[in-house]
């Protein structure tokens, strides 16, 4: 049986505690879930974990003998590996090289040994479900998903003892997730440590045997998954704040008023999505549900004028608009917040000013394109105000600050600009609680005040929570549309999955390993 | 809002000038006379004219290996205009105009092609000199009006005039439309996130366009000062200019992936390129050591910039 214990560990980054006197103790053959808002101290736990950090005080304890984790290779030693929300790996290296990545096995004469490390991966690639030819592949062409997987194979390659899984399904499907969940069932019963860090309140109960929720470095408590329920993680993580499920319906003068806004007739993007017909009410919310790689995204950046749609008609307010370019549609009227926020939303580098009026700056310059600094300062104040964004101030770099925030910081973008319609694309993806429900309230607002809004979301809470009405695509087109709430979570994931579906086309779901 | 974006880079470029300074005037004390350090200058401000708008290129994530191409193919349109009888202001204004569009090339070739930019402007490059080699067959232009004089050898009181009336108000005129205009904010999100940019609204391909015709215009203009300071137009001018000018805009602090830079600090980079040349050329060292030492200053730069990066962050994590 092996143990992996911390004892009275903290971590202090210059005045900031990160970690405050945590006793943990994780053990061979369990599940042990960590809970807590972005900024608890959870990273900077598997930091110290995986040898990134090294802690400021306290023990930690390997099989009951005091260890000290000073580099990554130490850590790989002790038998400790992490899995992280977006696996890190080489794309354009085979799956093979990712594995052997630094621990290549070699001939006699010092070649590499394809066919011994063949021969080690197989039977791990086995418990894992995989085929062995994926090992020829290039990472690049894999999804998410199974990319994940290479990493646990890696992981058990290299006799890990300790797993660390940091928000794992975040970025996964519904079947990939399932899949996920089997395999680490799979490695509790091999005798596996697990760790397993998340957001998902209801993954906890599917999937831990304990679970201990941090607030603010400190630990609130530690529990068997049987004695602990939804609400009580819920209020240990809040401190005890209100529940993410209120919601104010929609007033009802707006709820007479629901004229379509955005309306898409026959709109195909070439392999993404075909056919689609859809509208946006005005002064009304509406949930675009479908899983990963159902098209959503590209149908949306299609409107956007970002990509080209194959073909299909776009009306925005009684008129048929055709952008082609993301800035001629901004000024039609029509808004969107990319997915991705790391990649197409946020400037890293730049300051919470210089990304906030990014797409304002017409408004602030005169004749000679010279910028109104001092307005620009008080707007973004305004908005940071407006929109709860925590800095320092805003000369703040936004890569500095928590997911939550930057999200923020890029929805008060969008909300403050002049739109008719505006679609959030997965507007709360990886974002502690309190914001995410925050965020929920903005996006009200935005239709209260006679927006028309489509948020597109692979989590069905928050589809369920925030929608007034739900649209489902599934493989490229749409499967179902549910007027007038509430919906339940059953059938719309039915819906989403085909499984209500007389084609029975959720068949195809296990070809989903090619990437779009 | 407003600070002048060095990243850690100014710091290091003071202490190194302040080091050539040291050796310089060791080496060489009769260096400091105003009659000298005015003839650095000039040299510095064709160079440095042209790595402003480097900078500008750079800065939204391009390259143009083309500005000294320009450089070349500019003073040669226009000296075999006014050997032609053009008057002279009117012929560097079209030698200004054959830059601008050169530049314009660069840059819709850059971004409706799709193509890369270092490709681009390698193909450009060499395609503007050969230009300027064939309307010139290859033979220096001179004969100039007496007028057209002025650009490179005119003085102000003692001080030359295309430090004064040309570079200098260029610098603080393209500082301000870094920090302080609409267009500078574009170039910057541009370099930083391309894609964030675009689906922020933003037109990039408009903004990596006016970079490349700012370079373009500006080659041209430090190939107008060229050919009057030397009173010859020459086809094969500039040739190290495409790579100097880079060389001088990293060594300011800019980052070769767009995003970060600034012209103060590529102004305080040439400072230091021209130290170095104008230092070793008058203590007699032999010319052939000069583009040695310019590497050489650039890693030092760079590695010095990265061990400060990183004692700051040991010094952030460390208790």
């Amino acid at each position: 049986m092996a143990s992996f214990e911390l004892r009275g560990v903290g971590k202090r980054f210059g005045g900031v505690r990160a970690l405050d006197d945590i006793d943990i103790r994780f053990e061979s053959g369990r599940v042990h879930a960590l809970l807590g808002e972005n900024g608890a101290g959870k990273s900077t736990l598997i930091k110290i974990l995986t040898g990134a950090v090294t802690p400021t005080n306290g023990e930690i304890r390997v099989d009951d003998t005091t260890v000290t984790i000073d580099s990554p290779r130490r850590a790989q030693e002790l038998g400790i590996a992490a899995v992280y929300q977006e696996p890190t790996v080489y794309p354009h290296m085979t799956v093979r090289e990712n594995l052997f990545m630094g621990q290549e096995l070699r001939g006699r004469s010092g070649m590499l040994d394809r066919r011994a490390m063949t021969a080690a991966a197989k039977p791990l690639l086995a418990r894992l479900r995989l085929d062995p030819s994926i090992l020829s592949r290039r990472m690049s062409s894999l999804s998410i998903g199974y990319q994940q997987l290479v990493l646990i194979t890696q992981a058990l390659l290299r006799d890990t003892r300790l797993l660390i899984f940091d928000e794992p399904t975040s970025i996964l499907s519904r079947e990939e997730t399932a899949r996920l969940f089997e395999i680490i069932g799979e490695l509790r019963e091999a005798g596996t440590a697990i760790v397993y860090i998340t957001h998902r309140m209801e993954e906890i109960h599917q999937i831990a045997d304990e679970v201990t929720v941090l607030t603010n470095g400190e630990r609130r408590g530690t529990y068997p998954i049987a004695e602990v329920s939804t609400e009580r993680m819920l209020s240990l993580m809040t401190g005890g704040h209100g529940s993410a499920r209120d919601r104010e319906p929609a007033s009802e003068t707006v709820q007479r008023e629901r004229r379509p806004m955005l309306e898409v007739t026959n709109l195909s993007v070439a392999g993404h999505c075909e056919d689609i017909s859809w509208q946006l009410p005005a002064g009304c919310i509406t949930g675009l549900y479908g899983l990963v790689g159902s098209g959503r995204s590209e149908a949306a950046l299609a409107l956007y004028g970002h990509i080209r749609p194959s073909a299909g008609r776009i009306q925005l307010d009684g008129q048929t608009i055709r952008p082609r370019h993301p800035a001629d549609a901004i000024k039609l009227g029509l808004g969107y917040l990319p997915e991705d926020r790391q990649f197409q939303g946020v400037f890293l580098d730049k300051s919470l000013e210089q990304n906030l009026t990014s797409n304002t700056l017409p408004g602030f310059s005169n004749v000679f394109d010279l910028l109104d600094l001092a307005g620009m300062r008080r707007f973004t104040t305004e908005l940071m105000n407006h929109y709860n964004i925590k800095a320092p101030g805003a000369d703040t770099s936004i890569g500095d600050l928590s997911g939550g925030n930057q999200q923020k910081g890029l929805f008060s973008r969008w909300a403050n600009l002049p739109l008719k319609a505006l679609i959030l694309d997965e507007p709360t993806r990886g974002i502690d609680v309190g914001a995410k429900d925050e965020i929920h309230r903005f996006i009200r607002h935005l239709a209260d005040r006679g927006m028309a809004v489509g948020v597109i979301s692979s989590d069905l809470d928050e589809v369920l929570a925030v929608s007034d009405r739900i649209i489902v695509m599934r493989e490229g087109r749409i499967a179902d549309t549910f007027e007038h709430g509430p919906h339940s979570a059953e059938t719309v994931l039915a819906s989403a999955i085909g499984s209500a579906d007389d084609d029975n086309r959720a068949a195809h779901h296990d070809t989903t390993e090619e990437s779009a | 809002m407003n600070r002048i974006d060095w990243t850690g880079r100014a710091p290091v470029l003071l202490v190194i000038s302040l080091i050539t300074l040291i050796g310089v005037s060791i080496g060489a004390p009769g260096i400091w006379s105003t009659d000298n350090l005015f003839a650095m200058g000039v040299l510095a401000v064709e160079i440095g004219i042209i790595a402003l708008g480097q900078t500008f290129v750079i800065n939204t994530g391009g390259i143009d290996l083309s500005v000294g191409a320009i450089f070349a193919l500019a003073q040669v349109v226009m000296g075999l205009a006014m050997v032609g009888g053009v008057p002279w202001p009117l012929a560097v204004m079209l030698g200004l105009g054959v830059g601008v569009l050169c530049g314009l090339v660069n840059g819709l070739a850059t971004v409706w092609l799709r193509v890369p930019a270092i490709i681009v402007t390698l193909a450009t490059m060499f395609a503007f000199s050969g230009l300027a080699l064939v309307i010139t067959s290859g033979i220096d232009v001179s004969g100039f009006p007496e007028g057209f004089a002025v650009l490179g050898q005119g003085t102000i009181g003692s001080v030359p005039l295309q430090i004064v009336a040309i570079y200098l108000p260029l610098l603080v005129l393209l500082a301000v439309v870094q920090w302080r205009t609409r267009f500078g904010r574009l170039v910057h999100l541009t370099g930083t996130n391309t894609l964030a940019a675009r689906l922020t609204g933003i037109r990039i391909g408009r903004v990596q366009i006016a970079t490349f015709v700012i370079a373009g215009g500006l080659a041209a203009l430090a190939g107008a000062i060229n050919a009057s300071r030397l009173t010859t137009a020459r086809p094969d001018a500039g040739a190290t200019d495409n790579l100097i000018s880079i060389a001088i805009v990293v060594l300011g602090g800019s980052s070769i992936f767009g995003g970060k830079g600034s012209v103060v600090g590529t102004a305080l980079a040439t400072l230091v390129i021209a130290l170095v040349n104008y230092g070793l050329s008058f203590n007699n060292l032999n010319a052939i050591y000069q583009s040695g030492l310019i590497g050489l200053i650039l890693i030092v730069a760079v590695l010095m910039q990265n061990i400060m990066l990183s004692i700051q962050q040991r010094r952030a994590a460390a208790t």
